[in-house]
């Protein structure tokens, strides 16, 4: 649960971390955004400056270039007579100049050009150059669509007043032609594409090479002067109609004309078609010039500078935050993991000492019950406590071996892997076992043991060594955990699931010391033990739990706890499994143990191959003393020379350690079951191995073995095994 | 567990993160395709089926809108149009720009440059077997190369001269005018003679008036001033299509001709630094006497009425062949260029396929010679001159021989062209030319003919 709440922490912590993040990108974004577009249009303000700058003092150049055509005027003057000398005077002025053309306007509104002299208004070709002076006392420049001389070019004139300029009086008196007409101003003419060249703001070129920026001029009626953007094109167009048919602007064209009629200096936008334009206009600085100068940027200029900085910040920010947040989370992971790494090291820890003292404990009690049989064992009074002894030692000695078959199923456990035995089991017998086997340890410590068995089917098809492995556990954890004075209940039921099927219910309930919340959900956790304050003093391998689970769940059922704290608990096992006739073999253990006292032995010869002397010792004895006639071999090969040599039916029954030196006991059985005689296929071989893996029952089934005994042998089971067998075969003879 | 809580959050910073960046990164909506149609503002037009058209800019325009009327798909057509003779900074220019020509609609002589830089498109699949049997092939030959046809023509126009037929009575070169609508072919000796007699009579008037147009301030000089060339006989070009001008003494003769015209006082002073439009303006100001004609001229309608006015015959205006006795024929249509949108493409091809297709649009060929035989057959009769233009084609010169970097590049035939007869023309301080007869035809041959040599190598045909 903690666990639980640590990642919900990491999770809204992370989330916070994002969120913050990502509302300080958008406020700094915002005011980064700002800061940027007034540094944007600080630096169009100064980039138009300068081109408005550059347009006046290439109007006023042009006027100088005028003056100086009026100075030549004056010193040829006498020579320019007819209208084709002043003509190609007039050329080569524009020649030399930078006009297109040069005209001279006479004081009468005659003029001169530098192919025709028109005279009056009666020509339709005349042009009324005299009204450009009509507002000014020297210079003048103004923007045409187009001039009768001129063809169909736009145009700029330049107008540079000779006859009483105030400014340049020594221009005055200049007279020429026939008739010695006073010359009253230098007219240069200009296509418009003289200015646009000088009106590329090189500044403002996207990735692609277009011109995002522009400059134009316009007069104050708003047609255009020069229209960089449309540099190429022929057609007019008037600003105040754009403005009109733009999609918005937060000016009218009335508004704007105002302020070109004021000669104030402003910004507006227009959008159309989603194409944003901020427009910075500004009079241009000269007193005989009516013209605006306006720089149109467009407004994803100012995005892109904006844009592109804003996401470099959140691309610096974002991958800083990555790297705390990675970092972050690979700490959380490196703290969990040398957490857990702790952890299990401990538990391995706690695990080794726990099974050496639980391996210990059982042992001791063999121990001593061997010590306490030898003290006894001349005192014929004492032969019934002796066999009260030697049941509890077999006992201990069977629960040591499963305990020991737990360790070695850890491994298998923990990868998954659980074997379950199928065989008939009786459930009485079995509980009985359990209760039996716990009643001294129980009733030893002050607590009260009750059972509370109701079989109503006996024999079930099931792992009676796992069971009473989980029941052991669960009965041995109660009386670990349960203060003298306490209770402790074994119930064990039985519920019909079908016909074939029953479940059968194992409750153990106890008034022990219970279990916190946390811990209920972690109990069936490998490597747990509840840390509380009774417990403390109670050790075990802290594997229980988790290989009941386990176990119950590889058997198909399931185990579960209800506890509270300090008031006990209570542990169900439910064990479905099939319903089976109780066998033979499975009838009182005293009858049986009497059966194997030697009573009936029909002197049946038995072949054991055995490499260890101890273990072919005693099981020669019980052979022995049970009536059957061992016969020793100490390796595989001598077993197969044994049998090889023996006579046909002279052993029945042979008993094959796997491992063994000079030919193992798989190796061994191959090659007697190969052997060419009438018994090599029908002597029973019994596989006896420590080895209690399913892979090695199944090497040894398929040796040719018949039946697998695992070490320690269960001397009853063995007996009861080869005795079925002797007397199948002596009905056979 | 844990991987999958990192991945998770992982996932949710980089999917938070992108669309955030997506958000400020997008936001531009794909908006319908334009398509930018260029002109010439010199392309004017005597439309005889619509008198409101006097351009082919309005043309395109009116027929734009009922394109984009009837068209499947929704676009903007913006027809622009530039100066004349600025196609460089038009079209050349404004290549891989967001202002640069779908269509161009030009004079074949200037677009042919067009062809060699891969810009632009085959358009063979335009043409519909209806327009293919319409138009005349030897119309269509002109805009092939390589077998693949890159200039659809639409009105064809004869270059010849003018002139002022009251000028020429006036001094007593009456024998001279052919009456009726006739172009006259006159030898050098009577050329010579009427230039000289005319710029004497002008030169007492004291007005200004000249007879000869000439220019040389710009490149618009290579249909008609290269023409005058062949005054002598001289035919330009060798059998592998270069300039052959050195070695010939027609061609230098022509030169000297046109040398002398300075002195003689035929030209606008300072021709060199005079344009086509000078002498435009001069002609109509009926100081020039001759000036460049055809069908598509905006004087076009001054001819028509000089003769209406009077019982169907000319009072004020002549028609003549240029010196040598040669015309120009030259074909104005449509070039499509690919400019990296394989859908504009189709639209432009669209749009030119449904401009020919309707006959409203093509009909406004009448006027200047119609490409389209059956625009031709409805209004021959209505077309002033036409009969004798079609006369007169058998004195027409391939003056350009559709060769590569004819224009658009610095040092291209044409901007090559003027400059070397504006220095024929200059004169230093000592009153002396700046050049002679044989340097400028010299010149003129290496000039051009690197000119055409570059043009040759740099050639990109778009495929």
């Amino acid at each position: 649960m903690k666990q639980l709440k640590n990642k919900w922490f990491y999770v809204l912590f992370i989330f916070f971390i994002i969120i913050v993040f990502f509302i300080a990108i958008y406020v700094y974004s915002i005011v980064t955004g700002n800061i940027l577009e007034d540094a944007a249009v600080k630096n169009i303000k100064e980039v138009a400056v300068h081109d408005r700058n550059t347009i006046t003092m290439f109007i006023e150049y042009n006027w100088k270039n005028q003056q100086r055509i009026g100075e030549r005027l004056k010193r040829n003057s006498k020579q320019l007579k007819t209208v084709s000398q002043i003509n190609e005077y007039l050329g080569l002025e524009a020649y030399e100049s930078t006009f297109d053309k040069v005209y001279l306007l006479m004081e009468d509104g005659s003029y001169y050009t530098d192919i025709t002299y028109r005279k009056g208004s009666e020509d339709p070709d005349y042009y009324p150059y005299m009204d450009l002076f009509a507002n000014t006392d020297s210079y003048k420049v103004i923007a045409y669509d187009s001039l009768p001389v001129m063809g169909s070019d736009k145009v700029v004139i330049y107008g540079y007043k000779l006859q009483d300029n105030p400014k340049d009086e020594v221009l005055s008196g200049i007279k020429i032609g026939e008739e010695q007409k006073e010359v009253y101003a230098v007219i240069g003419v200009c296509k418009r594409s003289s200015i646009v060249d000088g009106l590329v703001i090189e500044n403002y070129v996207d990735e692609s090479g277009n011109t995002q920026g522009y400059s134009s001029v316009v007069d104050k009626k708003g047609e255009y002067v020069v229209d960089r953007k449309d540099a190429a094109s022929s057609v007019s167009d008037n600003l105040f109609d754009i403005i009109k048919r733009c999609d918005r602007s937060n000016l009218t064209p009335s508004d704007v004309q105002k302020k070109m009629l004021a000669d104030e200096e402003f910004w507006f936008y227009m959008e159309k078609n989603g194409v944003r334009e901020l427009n910075y206009c500004a009079p241009l600085n000269s007193s005989s010039v009516d013209w605006y100068f306006i720089m149109s940027v467009n407004d994803k200029v100012v995005k892109d500078q904006t844009k592109l900085f804003v996401l470099l910040i959140i691309a610096a920010m974002s991958a800083a935050i990555i790297v705390i947040v990675i970092a972050f989370i690979l700490t959380i992971i490196m703290q969990r993991k040398t957490q857990i790494a702790y952890a299990q090291e401990k538990a391995q820890s706690e695990f080794l000492s726990n099974m050496s003292h639980e391996i210990r404990t059982p042992l001791n009690g063999i121990v001593g019950l061997n010590y306490l049989m030898m003290n006894a064992i001349d005192t014929p009074e004492k032969h019934l406590q002796i066999k009260e002894w030697l049941k509890k030692s077999q006992n201990t000695a069977e629960y040591l071996l499963a305990l020991i078959n737990d360790v070695l199923d850890i491994s298998k456990l923990q990868a998954g892997k659980v074997e379950v035995a199928r065989a008939p089991m009786l459930v009485e017998t079995m509980s009985e076992s359990v209760y039996s086997m716990q009643y001294d340890n129980i009733t030893g410590r002050g607590v009260e043991f009750i059972k509370d068995i109701h079989i109503t089917v006996p024999c079930i098809q099931c792992d009676e060594v796992h069971i009473k492995q989980v029941l052991m556990n669960i009965v041995g954890n109660a009386a670990k955990f349960t203060p003298s004075g306490g209770t402790i209940k074994f119930s064990v039921n039985q519920s019909l699931i079908d016909e074939k099927h029953v479940m059968t219910t194992f409750v153990c309930e106890d008034t022990g010391c219970g279990m916190s919340r946390e811990f209920q959900n972690e109990i069936f956790n490998k490597f747990t033990q509840d840390r509380s304050s009774i417990s403390n003093s109670t050790k075990g391998t802290g594997l229980g739990m988790a290989i009941s689970k386990l176990l119950v769940n590889a058997m198909g059922g399931e185990i579960s706890v209800e506890s509270e704290l300090n008031k006990g608990s209570t542990f169900t096992v439910e064990i479905p499994a099939e319903i089976c006739e109780v066998p033979d073999y499975l009838t009182d253990d005293d009858e049986k143990t009497a059966d194997h006292s030697g009573n009936g032995v029909k002197s049946t010869k038995v072949l054991v191959a055995e490499d260890n002397e101890l273990n072919a010792e005693i099981l020669m004895e019980i052979l022995s003393q049970s009536g059957f006639v061992p016969v020793h071999a100490q390796n595989g090969q001598e077993a197969v020379d044994i049998f090889e040599r023996s006579k046909v039916n002279e052993f029945k029954i042979i008993l094959m350690d796997m491992r063994m030196p000079v030919l193992d006991g798989c190796e061994a059985s191959a090659r007697i079951r190969e052997l060419d005689r009438e018994d090599a296929k029908t002597v029973t071989i019994f596989a006896c191995t420590a080895n209690s893996f399913q892979e090695d029952r199944d090497k040894a089934l398929g040796s040719g073995m018949d039946d697998f005994l695992t070490k320690p042998i269960d001397i009853n089971t063995l007996l009861r095994k080869m005795e079925k067998i002797d007397r199948e075969k002596q009905n056979v003879q | 567990m844990k991987k999958r809580i990192t991945a998770f959050l992982l996932q949710i910073i980089i999917a938070l993160s992108f669309s955030f960046c997506l958000s400020g990164c997008s936001g531009q909506e794909k908006t319908e395709k334009e398509i930018v149609i260029k002109v010439p503002h010199t392309s004017t037009m005597n439309c005889i089926s619509n008198e409101n058209i006097k351009n082919v800019r309005t043309l395109l325009e009116l027929a734009s809108e009922d394109f984009i009327a009837q068209y499947d798909k929704k676009v903007k057509i913006k027809v622009v149009e530039f100066e004349g003779g600025e196609e460089t900074k038009a079209i050349t220019n404004s290549f891989g720009q967001s202002d640069a020509a779908d269509i161009l609609y030009d004079g074949f002589f200037n677009m042919s440059s067009f062809i060699h830089t891969g810009k632009v498109v085959p358009i063979d699949d335009v043409l519909t077997p209806e327009m293919k049997e319409d138009i005349s092939s030897a119309y269509l030959e002109q805009g092939r190369f390589d077998n693949k046809l890159y200039m659809l023509p639409y009105m064809s126009s004869e270059n010849i001269l003018i002139y002022n037929r009251e000028m020429l009575e006036k001094y007593g070169l009456s024998e001279y005018i052919d009456e009726g609508a006739v172009i006259s072919n006159w030898s050098i000796e009577d050329w010579t003679k009427i230039l000289n007699t005319l710029a004497d009579g002008f030169a007492k008037e004291g007005r200004g008036k000249v007879p000869m147009m000439m220019y040389a301030k710009d490149n618009q000089g290579d249909t008609h001033i290269m023409t005058m060339l062949r005054a002598f006989g001289g035919d330009l070009f060798d059998s592998s299509n270069n300039f052959a001008l050195a070695d010939d003494p027609d061609v230098i003769s022509a030169l000297r001709w046109l040398q002398n015209g300075v002195d003689s006082g035929w030209y606008l002073p300072v021709p060199y630094y005079k344009t086509m439009s000078d002498n435009s303006s001069k002609f109509k100001m009926d100081e020039l006497t001759f000036y460049n004609f055809n069908l598509g001229s905006s004087t076009y309608g001054r001819v028509i009425e000089d003769y209406n006015a009077e019982n169907n015959t000319f009072k004020k205006y002549g028609f003549v062949n240029y010196p040598g006795n040669h015309c120009t024929i030259f074909n104005e249509g449509f070039e499509i260029f690919d400019n990296g949108d394989s859908e504009k493409i189709e639209i432009a091809k669209d749009f030119i396929r449904y401009f020919y297709e309707t006959d409203k649009w093509l009909e406004c060929s009448a006027g200047s010679i119609p490409v389209s035989k059956k625009v031709m057959e409805k209004y021959k009769d209505d077309i002033l001159l036409l009969e004798a233009f079609s006369q007169n084609s058998v004195n027409s010169v391939d003056y350009t021989h559709n060769l590569p970097n004819w224009q658009g590049s610095e040092n291209s035939v044409r901007n090559v062209f003027y400059k070397e007869i504006a220095l024929l023309m200059i004169k230093d301080a000592d009153g002396n030319f700046a050049v002679t007869p044989e340097e400028c035809a010299s010149n003129l041959q290496e000039k051009l003919n690197t000119a055409i040599s570059e043009g040759r190598k740099n050639s990109i045909l778009h495929e």
